[in-house]
């Protein structure tokens, strides 16, 4: 076997998951060291496209991996567990804006990465304009979109930062909207920062009754190949992270800990973003997720980031989380039925 | 400004801004109501303006305008200073090129100037930091550009929620989310962060000046030389005060060396939460420009005092901010707090605070 026969598992460093337990638990070691002889799986944290992996899974924002599968991409996703990761608006007091109403005629920052074939972070910092628009009874052609070209540094494993890239673009957009260059800004502020820079909250995603505003879920996405060649190792990757979820039902705030320490994430940035941790950790394939991952899909779709629609069902697939959930109660001497969607809690 | 039934009463003003001795005095009830012989003794927190035309007067408050305004004939004499370590360090954005102080030769350094003031009082507190950090690296003021600017003070107000001018128009207890040395520092922030300057001296909160990627090129709490660590506050009396009044004067100082006492047996934290509630503003805000606020109650007049004082009058007249020359000696009464601290020390003394 070489090494390009061993399963490339990444996760995301700037969004916390289960993935993010399950590697600092040691979970995925475990899981992993009990494959056939022969079977590998890298674990790895940050920034991998997988291009010229052949087996490889990812558990991250979706957005990319939606794009993928509508441009054809041989994947399926696994799983998909809860990330509420919306960013507040805020202009300045002395400005006009105090409320969504106010942006009609405004201007917006579009942030723009260079260089990427889908520009992932776009649709980060415009879902909660467009969402506080259409709460307003309005949409992005009522505000003038002022376009920003920015680099972003890929990041692997999960070397210590200085800087994220959200820590930059709040920087960035801070700079816009002092200059005047834009009227909004979508970033997660300290409330510290807010006041000092008499800044205005006009929009928050945490309060919107509608969960389409302020969650966004993680995706476990998994390549073809390895899904129909590499089953037992995918099906131990689900099990370590399904592990992952029940430990963090039992230990939340360590959690928060482990999740930070792993993504080289301040604890606090984390408590500041009101992450909760339980809930993150759990992964399924609920008709909640699927019906969040369409509106999700829809809004892509709406703003032109996704060209071309896709089937969300039969991009999913169920049959493995099902199968991790019946081995885990195997090995426990357990037996219950597993219900299509649940994950094993 | 002329205040009904203080015409032979003694008016006593604070700074509404910086705490002092008389802050604290004044939260802890150890100025006397009336002077010795019952006439009333009003205390204003705010400015100066509010005594004017008045005979019996003191004021606490920063040392440049008084030493300014004796050196333009004002019959007035220095009765205590405190020392204040409150000094402001200079900000550059990370990664700017500007990695020391040296490096600042050329740049843009912003600069708070108040264009209404005879004497520009606060603009001489940015001007020390900057002379210091200046001075480190063999430097003056000619090789850097200093970038002026304003303030719409109607506007910074009506965000405080109080009129500067007049603090005892706001209840006691209430606290402003910002003072004037904040709003100086946010628009400093914003000058910096749009590229209109390159350097800015101000106090911020930790949190906020990391969040935006601010690094310190200097900081004078690094500094050895205590004159560019610290400023001074002044208590200055009216001539007539000095003169005719003398027993009502040492009444009142005793009362403020008392406020001293309490401060250094109470503590940090006790002693900035009545002080922030006399200056009507939130503990940490006032907090940001008093890293000794302890040291900061103690009055005295000591010679090393007025050597200090001494070193901030050349500075003021080294930048043509003083033009005349005085002598301190002349103006400066150290038995006022002699007799106090003795008063004091008496029961005598606590029954008169």
């Amino acid at each position: 076997m070489t090494e390009t026969d061993a399963v490339e598992f990444s996760r995301c460093h700037l969004a916390p998951t289960a993935s993010s337990l399950a590697a600092a638990l040691g979970y995925f070691d475990e899981e992993f060291s009990a494959l056939p002889d022969g079977i590998r799986i890298n674990a790895k944290l940050g920034d991998h496209s997988h291009e010229g992996d052949r087996y490889w899974m990812r558990h991250a924002a979706n957005a990319k991996a939606m794009w993928a599968r509508s441009h054809g991409a041989d994947t399926r996703a696994l799983a998909f567990s809860w990330y509420e990761s919306a960013m507040p608006l805020y202009a300045r007091c002395s400005s006009g804006v105090s409320t969504p109403v106010d942006l009609k005629g405004s201007r917006i920052a579009s942030i723009h990465v260079a260089g990427q074939k889908f520009d992932y972070d776009r649709t980060v910092y415009l879902r909660p304009f467009v969402t506080s628009l259409s709460s307003a009874g309005l949409s992005l052609s009522d505000v003038e979109e002022v376009a920003f070209s920015v680099e972003r540094e890929q990041v692997r494993d999960g070397s210590p930062r200085q800087s994220s890239f959200p820590l930059q673009m709040a920087r960035k957009q801070i700079e816009w909207l002092l200059s005047g260059k834009v009227d909004a800004i979508a970033s997660i502020l300290p409330p510290q920062v807010v006041s000092f820079l008499d800044l205005r909250c006009i929009y928050d995603p945490a309060k919107d009754p509608d969960p389409l505003a302020r969650v966004d879920l993680r995706a476990l996405v998994v390549s073809g190949d390895a899904l129909r060649e590499r089953r037992d190792a995918v099906v131990a990757a689900v099990m370590a992270i399904l592990r992952a979820g029940e430990w963090a039902a039992q230990h939340g705030q360590e959690a928060i800990s482990l999740m930070a320490a792993d993504a080289h994430i301040p604890e606090e940035i984390l408590k500041a973003r009101k992450l909760d941790a339980v809930r993150a950790a759990q992964i399924d394939t609920s008709a909640e997720s699927i019906s969040l991952m369409e509106g999700r899909k829809d809004f892509l779709l709406d703003a032109g980031v996704l060209e071309q629609d896709f089937d969300l069902a039969e991009w999913t697939d169920p049959s493995v989380l099902e199968e991790a959930i019946v081995k885990l109660q195997s090995r426990r001497g357990t037996s219950t039925v597993v219900q299509r969607g649940a994950a094993a809690r | 400004m002329h205040i009904a039934g203080t015409d032979r009463g003694i008016v006593f003003t604070r700074c509404p801004a910086l705490p002092n001795a008389a802050t604290l005095a004044h939260q802890l009830g150890m100025i006397p109501a009336q002077d010795r012989s019952g006439l009333p003794l009003s205390q204003f927190i705010g400015a100066d303006k509010i005594a004017e035309g008045v005979r019996y007067w003191l004021r606490y408050a920063g040392y440049s305008k008084p030493l300014w305004a004796f050196g333009n004939g004002e019959d007035t004499r220095l009765v205590a200073i405190s020392r204040h370590r409150s000094a402001c360090p200079v900000y550059v954005l990370q990664n700017s090129g500007i990695d020391s102080t040296s490096d600042l030769r050329g740049k843009r350094l912003c600069i708070f100037r108040d264009a209404g003031l005879k004497l520009d009082y606060n603009r001489i507190i940015y001007l020390q930091t900057y002379a210091a950090a200046l001075s480190g690296a063999g430097l003056r003021f000619e090789d850097v550009q200093l970038v002026d600017f304003g303030m719409d003070r109607d506007t910074f107000m009506r965000r405080a929620g109080v009129d500067y001018g007049r603090l005892n128009d706001t209840p006691e207890g209430y606290g402003a989310p910002i003072n004037l040395f904040t709003e100086i520092a946010r628009i400093s922030v914003e000058l910096l962060l749009t590229g209109k300057v390159d350097a800015f001296a101000s106090n911020l909160p930790q949190g906020v000046a990391e969040f935006l990627g601010l690094h310190k090129v200097y900081d004078p709490a690094l500094e050895n030389d205590v004159n560019a660590a610290h400023d001074l506050r002044c208590l200055v009396v009216s001539g007539p005060l000095a003169r005719e009044r003398r027993d009502d004067l040492v009444a009142i100082v005793s009362g403020l060396l008392r406020a001293g006492d309490w401060a250094r047996q109470s503590g940090v934290e006790k002693t900035s939460q009545t002080l922030a509630r006399d200056l009507r503003v939130e503990r940490d805000v006032m907090m940001l420009d008093t890293s000794d606020i302890i040291k900061g109650m103690a009055i005295d007049l000591s010679p090393d005092d007025i050597a200090m004082l001494e070193q901030k009058k050349r500075f003021l007249i080294e930048n043509g901010l003083l033009r005349n020359d005085i002598a301190l000696a002349d103006w400066a009464d150290p038995t006022i707090v002699r007799d106090a601290r003795a008063l004091a020390n008496t029961a005598e003394g606590a029954l008169a605070s």
